[in-house]
């Protein structure tokens, strides 16, 4: 297993905090037996030398007694008289040496000399100095050293009754005796002979020789021990204590006893516990190990495992659980820990949620972004093509217009004429069909891309239906003459007279069928039948021919764009191939159907299904010939205006070719250049119409439109223009305009529109021009004031006065034409222009001009009335 | 409907002219002022339906009349007759406020066609 750092440190910790106890109480209990094992020596030594002196005395009387009892029967012997020869005594005296263990016995007479000898081992001298047994008559004892040994020796006199000789005998010292003594006391002894020759141990408990060598060191130091006292010495490997005492003191000996212990040895006894206390201890560190394992273990792992789960809750997994069953603060603290990660949780939870969502907002902000910005492009990049398109086929149709204009005025002019060159006629009609063909296929291809770009809007209007049907007729009659082809319309009655619809798209698409049909039509006839179905509210077109046929194949992709029904037919019959596809596109803007029906080489049938859009007047008409009543004008009538139009344009050719058209209704024309100039020719005269161009350089059609109105123009405002998308048209009528007219412009349109804002009735008679309104006195006053004032321009143009003299030209330039004197007015304005260019002499010349006039108005007046009316000016 | 109309012009018989063309149609009530000032002080006692207001004038031209009327919010049709008809002139009558522009020389029916739209205009007020 691993350790946590915290596992080790407590571990360490709880080991050593043992350890530390264990050997603490050791130190104790151990120094505590030292004291006392200390004390105990003095105890135990004296208590030692007492028990030691006492088994000598015990041994000593003991041996006395015997002896006596043994010198008491050698004397009773003695007394009795009984002689022995040596070889009894000696025999005897061994018996009672034997008896009484004794290993040396003797005797002898008065004078020393020995009767009788027995010795345990040869020659003992149990003699001591005769002197010192001579006088005496009593026991006595002594210790001496005979050879290695000691011997307790007992000298008793034999007494019968007179002393008449010695029984002494001798035990020895032994080793045995000592041991024994030892066992008594368990103390070591030592039996120390001093003599005039040396000290010498004669007996030891102890068996090394080194304890003997330190000992005699010791006490042949010469600082003579003192007796019965207790003496510490260390040696190299113990500390001893001894206690030596005299045992016996001769002239020549001196037998010391030496009582020793160890303090080693008195501790052995204690070192035994503490060596039986150690499995104890070692059993002791196990536990301390255990134990501190497990407290290491209870504390650090809980503690371990907030720790991980801490680590894991900050890098994320909220979801951790923490398992502390521990009781107390840990459980507590763990409890906190999980409120804790708990709230931690929450409000991470939150932030991601937050984060999330932001994240969600901040991507579908982008996506929308991305998605807006793609569709700006597609927009942008669609604006782009159509507007390049709107603006290329503006620039094909304008010059187009203009030569289809120009060869229809010269077929105009040739046709007035008794005897036209007939090529030239030819060559003009080339011309004039040439550029209707050219024009066709521009108005198809921008047609289509008008239909990709969803800009084609359908125009709504109340129209006669069959009159729209004739002119379909008209218009294709002569080509199909000219195939040989016959082209009829079959009206089913009963038909609405009026129809809501585009006629413009509803012509367009029945023109392209038909002109297709009779196209692809070598033989035969083409029909265009037409009918009402009231029950579906639809009204059916059917173009029915005998031409080529469709194969079914064919038909599958007929309707596409760009492609015909065969690739063969574009080089045979012509065509954009767009023509079927655009009919099917405003067919569907109709919300209507275009199907067809067709077999190969017998024919096919086109129908084309629109919805009934009821007009105002939902009049049916049962048969052709009361047709309703038409506003439209027809195509040759060309209406009869008295009005005044306005006319602005910056191509000169379409100027020109307006003023053809509308010189033709005998309206009084106005021709500007440009915006600005319109405004300020509107603002300056009065018309019943203006045709604005929508393009126009300085000022466009538009913002010229919105000023005039702004400023409560109120003759109606159409807008040439080229472009018709929906944008345009919302411009032109924010601005205020009252209609728009696509160009290059239809002249049947045109016409129909002068109709329509002018009227073919006269003008309001009942404006009042300046000669009738005005009072005869306010003219005549007039011009005697200004008559009166004419002095001061002389003397003002004399003195050089420009700028007053200006000044008066301008409120006659401004003024004169409302009293009816325009050529006053024109006069004056052209003098305050030279003054303003500084052409001075010109502008006086042209002063002295007026002042003529002036003049002669003014006597002219004065002629025809009576002075006396004329009310002289008071200042 | 009876209309009161307001002409100021510094030129008398513009003046003149201008009035006796609307008693023609019809319109009694008509007031002249020479020049701006006395024109908004006569305005300040007598206010009209229509005004027709010249632009050069000696002090204050007719651009600062027609400046201070329209900061008053006075309700008031103004029309500026002028014989400076050029762009800039139309553009800055047209922010300044002014409801109609005619340039001098002036056509009757330009005069008509303002006295016709005022009358609509108070018609059609509730």
């Amino acid at each position: 297993m691993s350790w946590t750092p915290l596992q080790k440190k407590l571990f360490i910790l709880v080991v050593s905090l043992f350890s530390l106890v264990y050997l603490l109480t050791l130190y104790s209990v151990y120094s505590a037996a030292y004291n006392q094992a200390e004390r105990d020596y003095v105890t135990r030594l004296n208590v030692g030398r007492n028990v030691f002196l006492n088994e000598i005395n015990v041994t000593r009387g003991h041996f006395n007694s015997n002896v006596e009892t043994i010198a008491k029967d050698w004397a009773l012997r003695s007394a009795v008289g009984q002689s022995v020869d040596t070889e009894s005594i000696n025999s005897i005296l061994s018996n009672h040496a034997a008896r009484i263990d004794a290993d040396a016995a003797l005797i002898v007479d008065n004078d020393m000399q020995q009767v009788a000898f027995f010795a345990v081992r040869k020659g003992p001298q149990l003699l001591p100095d005769g002197l010192l047994l001579s006088n005496q008559q009593k026991q006595q004892t002594w210790l001496a050293r005979i050879g290695s040994d000691v011997f307790l020796i007992s000298a008793k006199p034999i007494l019968a009754p007179a002393r008449i000789g010695w029984l002494i005998m001798g035990k020895r010292l032994s080793e045995d005796f000592i041991s024994r003594i030892r066992e008594l006391i368990s103390l070591d002894i030592n039996l120390i002979v001093q003599q005039e020759q040396g000290s010498e141990l004669a007996i030891s408990s102890m068996p090394t020789a080194m304890h003997h060598q330190t000992l005699l060191a010791h006490i042949n130091q010469g600082n003579s021990p003192l007796m019965g006292e207790v003496e510490i010495i260390k040696s190299r490997q113990d500390e001893l204590v001894l206690m030596p005492f005299l045992l016996s003191n001769t002239a020549k000996q001196k037998f010391i006893v030496v009582l020793q212990d160890s303090i080693a040895g008195s501790l052995k006894s204690l070192n035994i516990f503490m060596l039986e206390l150690v499995p104890y201890f070692l059993i002791g560190v196990l536990m301390a190990i255990l134990g501190s394992y497990y407290i290491a273990r209870s504390i650090s792992r809980p503690v371990g495992r907030l720790l991980q789960a801490a680590k894991r809750v900050a890098s994320g997994h909220y979801t951790e659980q923490i398992h502390v069953s521990e009781r107390s603060e840990l459980r507590e603290l763990a409890a906190e820990f999980r409120l804790m990660q708990d709230a931690v949780m929450e409000r991470e939870s939150k932030i991601k949620e937050q984060a999330e969502q932001i994240k969600l907002a901040d991507k579908h902000k982008y996506e929308a972004a991305i998605a807006r910005r793609e569709q700006q492009i597609a927009e942008q990049a669609t604006e782009a093509k159509s507007r390049f398109l709107a603006n290329v086929s503006h620039e094909i149709r304008t010059p187009l217009t203009a030569m289809i204009g120009y060869s229809d005025m010269l077929l105009d002019t040739l046709s007035t004429r008794q005897q036209a060159p007939q090529d030239e006629v030819q060559a003009i009609n080339a011309l004039s069909s040439n550029g209707r063909h050219l024009m066709h296929i521009v108005n198809e291809v921008l047609d289509v891309s008008k239909i990709e770009a969803n800009k084609i809007e359908l125009e709504y209007l109340d129209v006669d239906l069959l009159p729209l049907i004739e002119n379909i007729h008209i218009s294709l009659q002569s080509l199909a003459a000219s195939k040989g082809i016959d082209f009829s319309i079959q009206h089913h009655f009963p038909l609405p007279a009026r129809v809501n619809t585009d006629p413009t798209r509803l012509t367009q698409i029945l023109l392209n069928l038909c002109n297709n049909a009779i196209k692809f039509t070598e033989q035969g006839q083409v029909e265009l039948a037409i009918h009402l179905n009231q029950f579906d509210q639809q009204l059916c077109f059917e173009i029915r021919d005998s031409g080529v046929g469709i194969s079914e194949e064919q038909q599958k992709h007929l309707f596409d764009a760009y492609t015909q029904a065969d690739q063969s037919t574009s080089r045979k019959f012509g065509g954009t191939g767009l023509g079927l596809y655009i009919c099917q596109e405003l067919t569907r803007l109709f919300e209507g159907s275009i199907d067809v029906q067709s077999t190969l080489h017998q024919g096919s049938t086109f129908t084309v299904s629109l919805p009934w859009r009821k007009a105002q007047d939902p009049r049916l008409v049962m048969n052709g010939e009361e047709p309703a009543l038409s506003t439209e004008p027809s195509n040759t009538d060309i209406p009869q205006l008295n009005a005044t139009i306005l006319c602005a344009d910056d191509n000169e050719d379409n100027r020109i070719l307006l003023k053809y058209v509308l010189e033709k209704t005998g309206a009084t024309l106005t021709m500007v250049e440009d915006g600005k100039q319109a405004v300020e020719a509107a603002l300056a005269d009065h018309f019943d119409l203006v045709l604005m161009d929508m393009q126009m350089p300085e000022m466009d059609g538009v913002e010229a439109t919105r000023t005039l109105k702004q400023l409560g123009f109120s003759a109606p405002i159409v807008m040439l223009t080229a472009n018709v998308d929906e944008q345009s048209r919302q411009n032109i009528f924010a601005a205020g305009a009252a209609c728009h007219l696509g160009k290059p412009f239809d002249t049947q349109k045109l016409y129909a529109l002068l109709t329509r804002f002018c009227g073919t009735e006269k003008r309001a008679p009942e404006t009042p021009n300046a000669e009738s309104l005005l009072d005869e006195e306010l003219r005549i006053q007039y011009i005697v004031n200004l008559h009166n004032t004419a002095s001061t321009f002389r003397h003002a143009a004399r003195h050089q006065q420009w700028q007053s003299l200006r000044t008066e030209m301008h409120k006659i330039k401004g003024t004169a034409a409302n009293y009816g004197f325009p050529d006053l007015g024109q006069l004056a304005a052209a003098i305050e222009s030279d003054l303003q260019h500084h052409h001075l002499q010109r502008g006086e010349r042209k002063l002295a001009e007026l002042i003529a006039l002036i003049e002669g108005q003014y006597t002219a007046v004065r002629d025809n009335t009576t002075v006396d009316s004329v009310v002289e000016p008071s200042s | 409907m009876n209309l009161s109309v307001m002409i100021v012009d510094d030129e008398s018989a513009s003046r003149q002219f201008l009035a006796a063309a609307l008693r023609k149609m019809g319109i009694e009530l008509i007031i002249e002022a020479s020049n701006a000032i006395d024109g908004i002080k006569t305005f300040a006692k007598q206010p009209v339906d229509l005004m027709f207001l010249d632009l050069n004038m000696p002090g204050e031209n007719g651009f600062a009349l027609l400046s201070a009327l329209r900061a008053q919010q006075k309700n008031v049709r103004i029309v500026i007759i002028s014989a400076a008809g050029d762009l800039e002139n139309v553009q800055k009558a047209i922010r300044l406020g002014a409801d109609g522009f005619i340039v001098k020389p002036f056509k009757l029916a330009k005069v008509q066609e303002s006295v016709a739209v005022c009358r609509k205009a108070k018609a059609s007020r509730p």
